[in-house]
């Protein structure tokens, strides 16, 4: 680099480059849509037959070159910005030097060396010869600088403007060439193929972006911690470039923000998806490819006969499998649930959240809430987790699928897996840390979406809790108020509170639904269920009992609230059966009919 | 092939036709012309809005930057890949007009139509190079 290249360098091209690059992501954002609704949507609505077959995947070729396309040249857009960013502030660090330079009348050459006058004493005798600055760096660029300080001479002076001159003409050289590097990486393939591979290198480019492209989004500025309508107003303050920008670079962080608009959760959270899809892909592969010996041999030396052991290196390689082939298991039914749109009506598919850590998060909205009349936000219980999110997904497109049928306004229902569930009946299950720790992050779920809808009147919402979700929920709703106008509890083993109006929803907006063949109420109710003495009771077999401590869960009358209907089979989770009055009961409170309820 | 349209079973196959399977459509000539349209649209705005814009003349910084000289290649790599993304949409756009039109004709036509184009052309779309 050198100094007139620097001093004459035009950003603005850059940026404008930026401006011409921005419409292939806006195409691909756009496309993908236009894809979902207005291609795939009315095609499985409407046709079937091999012809219907091929044509859907074709048009979903098409879709995943829309999203392949946001993903890489959203990259470009955003290495653009930053280059131009980058460059314009070494490009005004050497102004403000050639400017002081000029000031001085020191004459600079294209390598950046200053030339000076010499320097006369007091008595007019020539304290230092005339001469020309070359820029240092280092501990001599310092030791020069301080001199400066002490003699102020020409020399010194020179010096130093021609030490700034040449840090900005090796910054912006620096830049150049890692910014160089990165595009080079987003070269794509000619045609229209978009494989595995393609997504694993999209996970690659990803991660190298976000590293070396300095000059915009940046990454410690992403809200932490922050409230959502905190989230809400540091998005809303970014310019519409800054906005794709960190959607290109940072979309795991953009995806998990509460309170952003549900279309802009959606965008980065399928990008995550797409690369993390890849790269658990890959890894499984390798992983497979990779088994080591099951069995592990050895002699007892009681018995003198050979014993066989699974070996730990196998044990611990098969859960690391069983984890992977899990959470591509729930990746495959997010990418069913996008592939179910328009059929029979189904609306588009959001995802407002979705991750990998531990065993895996995702939240899956049909319908969009920031627009729907009506929310249903689903808490699932025990052993929910990403692998086996197709039920918990399944039974809120059940769900809206019945309300449809009740009318009343635009719905949007979601799966919230977003806390880390107890795993085991026993012994996690019996353990409140797994709510107290999920609760805060329902909380901010919850009130995200009304920020988003614009107020906690702008849509009705209902949060539906099965099982220990009910106790999640329950703790909720001691650490604040809830957002939500309606509470339902199907199964519930205890909410921590022995009152339906400790909920803080009012006691007629509080529902619940037990099954005759539902042990958990019972059995969990010792752990979850808020203790409460009692003198006179029923014991076993309607015994009375004598003066006694018990806990009180929602399927019980002392707690208040209303009581619904159920004919729920299957234990503890049939109150999503098809055609059941446990479904109709549900989508009536969503949709705020609550005289088509059935109570008991 | 054997074809069945909204129902209406066409028959076993000719002799000597390629017998593999059964070629059943529910049918909606709009839905098709519609379907058309839409991805005629996706495809127009590739090759109206999006690639004229990646035409490479775009005014250069001046200070020959190496990563000028990459971001023609990779500007050159994308106009490459995104004209053959349209040029699909394109030829979606041809083969569900084509399945449309056919569809409007007489019944008979229709059912001639879907004989003689539909099959070949879902033969085409199942077999051609760009399966996921």
């Amino acid at each position: 680099m050198t100094v007139s290249r620097l001093r004459d360098l035009r950003t603005d091209t850059l940026t404008a480059r930026a401006a011409d690059w921005h419409t292939a992501v806006e195409w691909g954002e756009h496309g993908r849509a236009h894809v979902d609704r207005q291609l795939l949507a009315p095609l499985r609505e409407k046709l079937v037959g091999e012809t219907a077959t091929a044509a859907e995947t074709r048009l979903q070729l098409i879709a995943d070159n829309c999203e392949y396309t946001r993903l890489q040249t959203g990259l470009v857009h955003a290495a653009l910005l930053g280059l131009a960013e980058e460059l314009a502030e070494a490009k005004a660090r050497l102004r403000t030097a050639l400017d002081e330079a000029a000031a001085h009348g020191y004459p600079v050459d294209d390598a950046g060396a200053v030339g000076y006058p010499e320097t006369l004493a007091e008595d007019g005798s020539v304290r230092q010869e005339a001469g020309t600055a070359t820029p240092a760096a280092g501990l001599l660029d310092r030791a020069l600088d301080g001199l400066s300080l002490v003699f102020p001479g020409h020399r010194e002076t020179a010096q130093q403007l021609a030490n700034t001159i040449g840090a900005a003409l090796q910054r912006a050289t620096d830049t150049d060439t890692r910014y160089a590097r990165t595009l080079r990486e987003l070269i794509c393939d000619r045609g229209i193929a978009v494989t595995d591979a393609m997504w694993r290198d999209a996970h690659a480019d990803l991660t190298t972006a976000a590293t070396s492209i300095l000059g915009i989004a940046d990454a410690s500025a992403i809200p932490s911690g922050a409230t959502p309508a905190e989230n809400a107003a540091w998005w809303a303050a970014l310019t519409d470039e800054e906005q794709a920008a960190y959607l290109s670079l940072h979309p795991a962080e953009i995806g998990t923000l509460d309170g952003l608009p549900t279309t802009t959760r959606d965008t980065a959270n399928r990008a995550v998806l797409q690369v993390e899809e890849a790269r658990l892909r890959e890894e499984l592969d390798a992983l497979l490819r990779a088994e080591p010996e099951k069995y592990a041999y050895s002699t007892s030396q009681k018995e003198g006969v050979s014993v066989r052991t699974v070996s730990d290196e196998w044990a611990e390689w098969n859960q690391r499998r069983e984890l992977l082939a899990g959470q591509l298991t729930g990746i495959d039914a997010i990418n069913e649930r996008f592939a179910m749109t328009g059929e029979n009506n189904l609306p588009e598919a959001y995802l407002l959240g979705f991750d990998t850590e531990g065993l895996g998060h995702a939240i899956i909205a049909n319908g969009n809430p920031d627009t729907a009349d009506h929310t249903a936000v689903y808490v699932p219980g025990t052993t929910s987790r990403l692998s086996e999110s197709e039920g918990d997904i399944r039974r809120m497109t059940d769900l809206w699928r019945t309300t449809e049928t009740l009318g009343g306004g635009e719905v949007s229902t979601i799966t919230w897996i977003g806390y880390d569930a107890p795993q085991s009946i026993v012994p996690e299950a019996a353990k409140r840390s797994f709510a107290e720790a999920g609760a805060p992050l329902f909380n901010s779920f919850a009130t995200g979406l009304q920020v988003a809808q614009g107020g906690a009147e702008a849509s009705h919402t209902t949060v539906i809790a099965h099982s220990y979700g009910s106790t999640v929920v329950g703790v909720a709703s001691q650490q604040e108020q809830l957002a939500v106008d309606d509470i339902i509890v199907a199964g519930s083993p205890g909410m921590t509170v022995n009152h339906a109006r400790e909920l803080g929803v009012g006691e007629d907006h509080v529902w619940s639904l037990g099954s005759f063949s539902d042990p958990v109420p019972i059995l969990g109710a010792p752990a979850h269920g808020r203790w409460e003495f009692e003198l006179y009771g029923e014991g076993l077999f309607g015994m009375p009992m004598g003066p006694h401590f018990r806990p009180i869960v929602p399927t019980m009358n002392e707690f208040g609230g209303n009581h619904m209907q159920s004919d729920a089979l299957g234990v503890h989770s049939g109150y999503w059966n098809e055609g059941s009055v446990d479904l109709h009961n549900q989508a009536s409170v969503v949709v705020g009919q609550y005289d088509e309820v059935f109570l008991k | 092939m054997r074809t069945r349209l909204n129902g209406w079973d066409e028959g076993p196959a000719p002799e000597g036709a390629d017998g593999g399977g059964l070629f059943d459509l529910a049918v909606d000539g709009a839905t098709l012309t519609g379907l058309g349209t839409e991805v005629r649209a996706l495809g127009d705005g590739l090759t109206r809005d999006v690639l004229p814009r990646l035409a490479g003349d775009a005014e250069e910084t001046g200070a020959e930057l190496e990563s000028e000289a990459a971001l023609r290649s990779v500007l050159s790599a994308w106009r490459d890949r995104l004209g053959d993304v349209a040029a699909e949409c394109a030829r979606l756009d041809e083969g569900f007009t084509a399945s449309a039109t056919g569809f409007a004709e007489t019944e008979a036509g229709a059912r001639a139509e879907l004989q003689r184009a539909a099959p070949s052309w879902a033969d085409e779309l199942l077999t051609e190079d760009g399966a996921r």
